[in-house]
């Protein structure tokens, strides 16, 4: 059912590979409650994950005190689906390529694969339906993924 | 060898030549150095085989992946064979999404791992 207003989770946790887990349980629950089925809610919940993992490994360079927001909303106004944003205030990773997937970093031969850009960024393009990286406002970098279960018309825009 | 419930892998216990290496809980980014530290342990004493039991495993992320991967490579050059078991709907899913399903070789359950089938 659509036409509702949006609804919306923040977060913010400091940048620890430990406290991912809090993220990823709270949106495999939004996903369920949304209608995501089990297959769609583990990708959404993994791609995310690789999401915040880059910023930790990337943005703060593995320092885990550093400040990670993120906004889980559930959208229903003109569709039905769940965005996820994230903000980073670390090294701006648009000058690094991170919004350019490498495919010839996914050579499963070796050990490429844990490359920067490589497997996790490979995982958000393939599983969400939008994925966008800004500049932040001062330091760092937003990073905002949609994915629709039911898209909204057209003429509503999204 | 029996490890603490925070450590990713469980157990490896031995069939003559064969490590049977028991993983467990979530399998990411703060996890997976663990992993692949303690694969690396298996893959130094030079069995003929190993069969890596994915059956406890509840979630993994592509560092997860990754390890398994380095696991391949390695054993690869020492001529050992790898097997993965018991991946739940939710771990094989990423094997798909990173096009890795058809880079290993895995099995339902660590039986069918352990005879081949």
């Amino acid at each position: 059912m659509t036409g509702q207003a949006d609804q919306t989770i923040r977060f913010e946790l400091p940048s620890d590979p430990q406290l991912l887990s809090v993220v990823r349980a709270a949106l495999e629950k939004l996903c369920r409650n949304v209608g995501f089925c089990d297959a769609d809610t583990g990708a959404i919940v993994l791609s995310v994950d690789e999401a915040m993992t880059n910023i930790v490994r990337h943005a703060y360079a593995g320092a885990t005190g550093e400040p990670i927001e993120a906004e889980l909303t559930r959208l229903r106004n003109t569709g039905r689906g769940i965005r996820v944003r994230l903000r980073d205030y670390g090294a701006c990773r648009l000058a690094e390529g991170f919004d350019r997937p490498d495919e010839s970093k996914l050579d499963p031969a070796g050990d490429k694969l844990t490359e920067p850009g490589g497997l996790g960024l490979h995982i958000i393009r393939k599983t969400m339906d939008d994925v966008q990286f800004a500049p932040a406002e001062g330091d760092g970098t937003v990073l905002t993924m949609t994915k629709w279960l039911e898209r909204p018309n057209q003429e509503d825009g999204a | 060898m029996m490890a603490s419930q925070d450590q990713p892998i469980q157990n490896v216990s031995w069939d003559g030549q064969t490590a049977i290496v028991t993983v467990a809980g979530e399998i990411d980014f703060s996890r997976s150095p663990d992993l692949q530290r303690g694969l690396q342990e298996v893959v130094d004493r030079d069995p003929q085989r190993i069969l890596i039991d994915l059956s406890e495993v509840a979630y993994m992320d592509s560092s997860g992946v990754a390890s398994l991967v380095k696991l391949l490579s390695r054993t690869k050059k020492k001529d050992i064979t790898l097997r993965l078991a018991g991946l739940s709907e939710k771990v094989r899913s990423i094997f798909e999404i990173t096009r890795l399903d058809g880079v290993f070789d895995i099995y339902d359950t660590l039986e069918d791992a352990k005879a081949g089938n």
